[in-house]
């Protein structure tokens, strides 16, 4: 998929900007704060509905303005055309998305994953680094777009926690359910909860054994001393190696689930928080060096390159696997990686580069041009220089 | 800001009281009203102030009615062993439209949501085991949950279920599947699952 151009309205620091790409190489450069993100993160909410930095609508409003349009167009390997735009109105704190000009009625069956897209940024390194609920995100993006019902069972599972917690706190704080009312409905709510979290919990188990058959290649690709390992962490069995994850394991989830939820029944009512469920899960990262068995966890041991290796490994790996899930070439999106990258790995990734379709990189540093041109012909590459929204 | 009009400004905040009326069509709607004749203003005033005099919840299955008992309940013709529990009246009259279902109803008015605030006690819920606990002749032989396949709807379901089961009557719910007239390869995604799910064997 061929990102062909975009028009921003009213869209963070731009009043009106429209841009032409390149089907290959788009170098994006121009000083910090100037809006060269931005571009990106328009992408990301036409493709994905949301923005890859997390930032709310109303964040994204040009200052004193009440409306933003973005305007984006597609072109598939067939030459089919593709229209999705986003018009923002803040006044009903509502977006609305048309496709191809007409109005798109459910965003995540008619859009979403549709129009792959790899974002990697400083900011990506939060997955090997950061939280449980960072790791949970990455991978709960990646499956959806390549798995509707995933997407929809998880949104599911979202809303009967947050109804649980809604009614727990109407019994304990507010008074406004009875204890038999509130325990008949924590039983309707919670044998859907287990139905739900099974079905979430399965499709994490076999989406991470394919998974980590791409990962290991591209792991392997990039360092050879160390073995790495994604494992699946939930409180109700532990730490286990995806293979073991099977079906045995998954029905035995579902019934220590219903157990773990009985038992910590009166700590969830006190509390009037859900506290069990696949909400609280982990993904855990390991290297083994050869001779080690268990491996060290990454978060706690690694080193720094260490930590880059995986994450630049983990972002490969979503490459193919989209394009494999798709059929189609997705849209890389580098934005300001090369500065956090030492020379050596900088030089990797460029040299990687010309095996992927479309990409969009920025940068401060125009010296890079320079090293792109030994792998891209000159009408390959386009350049945009980003001051203050204007060009 | 200045108000031209308070009158005006008034009808505008009762309407976008309303659903799914937002503040700009509210004001069209004001607007438009006030270009009427006097005689059509005054037809629709009459019917919204009817509407809450005279329309009474039927003291059987709750559903909208202008009398003490609803002609559904009324009607000899029913079949008094098979009941519908609805969300709203609107699904009533859906489900009358297709002439197909002789059984009686039951209007919940709503659906079990704490989000929102709403709890068993705040729809027809205690309504509806009164009707099943009164019936002692046991002419209710099944109940049919024809709720919406929403999250709330089907917790709600779920929650029913479980309260009418030790009654001993018969409990469904209405199939979920594609849509008549739809090839299987227009169906989205979770339709179909929905369907492989309610297959039926032949
Ligand atoms: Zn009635």
């Amino acid at each position: 998929m061929i990102l062909k151009r975009i028009n921003l309205i009213n869209f963070r620091n731009y009043s009106s900007r429209e841009l032409f790409f390149n089907n290959r190489f788009n170098f994006i450069y121009g000083k910090n704060g100037e809006g060269k993100t931005n571009i990106l993160e328009a992408v990301s909410i036409t493709t994905s509905g949301k923005s890859f930095l997390g930032s709310s609508e109303q964040d994204c409003l040009k200052f004193n303005n009440n409306n933003f349009t973005i305007e984006t167009d597609f072109e598939n390997e067939l030459g089919n055309n593709f229209k999705i735009n986003v018009a923002y109105d803040s006044s009903i704190r509502k977006k609305s998305f048309t496709l191809n000009n007409e109005r798109v009625k459910s965003f995540s069956s008619e859009v979403f994953g549709r129009f792959p897209i790899v974002f990697f940024s400083p900011g990506s390194l939060n997955i090997t680094y950061g939280n449980p609920s960072e790791r949970r995100k990455f991978f709960d993006i990646l499956i959806a777009q390549t798995n509707k019902v995933y997407l929809e069972n998880l949104k599911e599972l979202n809303k009967l926690t947050r109804q649980k917690n809604a009614l727990m706190k109407g019994y304990t704080l507010q008074k406004k359910f009875s204890f038999k009312e509130t325990d008949d409905l924590l039983k309707a709510y919670n044998e859907k909860i287990i139905d739900f979290a099974f079905e979430v919990v399965s499709r994490r188990a076999s989406f991470l054994r394919e998974f980590s058959g791409y990962f290991s290649k591209n792991f392997g690709d990039l360092r050879k001393t160390e073995e790495p390992a994604i494992n699946y962490y939930s409180e109700i069995f532990g730490e286990i190696d995806t293979e073991l994850l099977n079906i045995g394991i998954l029905e035995k989830y579902r019934s220590s689930l219903a157990e773990q939820l009985e038992k910590i029944k009166d700590e969830e009512i006190s509390k009037c928080i859900c506290l069990a469920g696949p909400h609280r899960d982990d993904y855990v990262f390991r290297l083994r060096k050869d001779g080690g068995r268990e491996g060290f966890e990454l978060r706690n041991f690694a080193s720094q390159g260490e930590h880059k290796t995986f994450i630049i490994a983990l972002k490969l790996s979503e490459y193919d696997y989209l394009k494999e899930k798709t059929g189609t070439n997705p849209a890389l999106l580098l934005d300001d990686l090369l500065s956090e990258l030492d020379e050596d790995r900088v030089s990797t990734i460029i040299s990687h580069l010309k095996d992927f379709g479309q990409i969009f990189l920025t940068t401060t540093d125009i010296n890079y041009l320079e090293k792109l041109r030994n792998f891209f012909r000159e009408d390959e590459i386009s350049i945009y220089n980003i001051t203050n929204g204007l060009n | 800001m200045i108000v031209t009009s308070e009158s005006l400004e008034n009808l505008i905040n009762e309407f976008s009281k309303l659903p799914s009326i937002g503040r700009k069509t509210a004001r069209r709607l004001a607007l438009h009203l006030v270009r009427q004749s006097d005689d059509d203003v005054l037809k629709l005033s009459e019917a919204v102030k009817n509407v809450k005099e005279k329309i009474k919840f039927c003291r059987i299955c709750c559903n909208i009615t202008e009398d003490e008992i609803c002609k559904i309940c009324l009607s000899s013709q029913r079949d008094k062993s098979i009941l519908c529990v609805v969300e709203e009246p609107q699904d009533v009259y859906v489900i009358e439209k297709t002439n197909e279902f002789k059984g009686l109803y039951h209007v919940l008015h709503g659906r079990i949501s704490p989000l929102e605030n709403i709890g068993p006690d705040d729809i027809r819920i205690k309504e509806l085991l009164n009707r099943i606990n009164k019936d002692d002749k046991q002419n209710i032989k099944e109940i049919i949950l024809a709720l919406n396949p929403t999250t709330e709807g089907e917790t709600t379901i779920l929650y029913l279920s479980r309260l009418i089961k030790p009654f001993g009557m018969k409990v469904s719910r209405i199939a979920r599947g594609i849509p008549i007239g739809t090839d299987i390869e227009f169906a989205d995604e979770i339709t179909l699952i929905k369907a492989l799910e309610g297959r039926i064997y032949i």
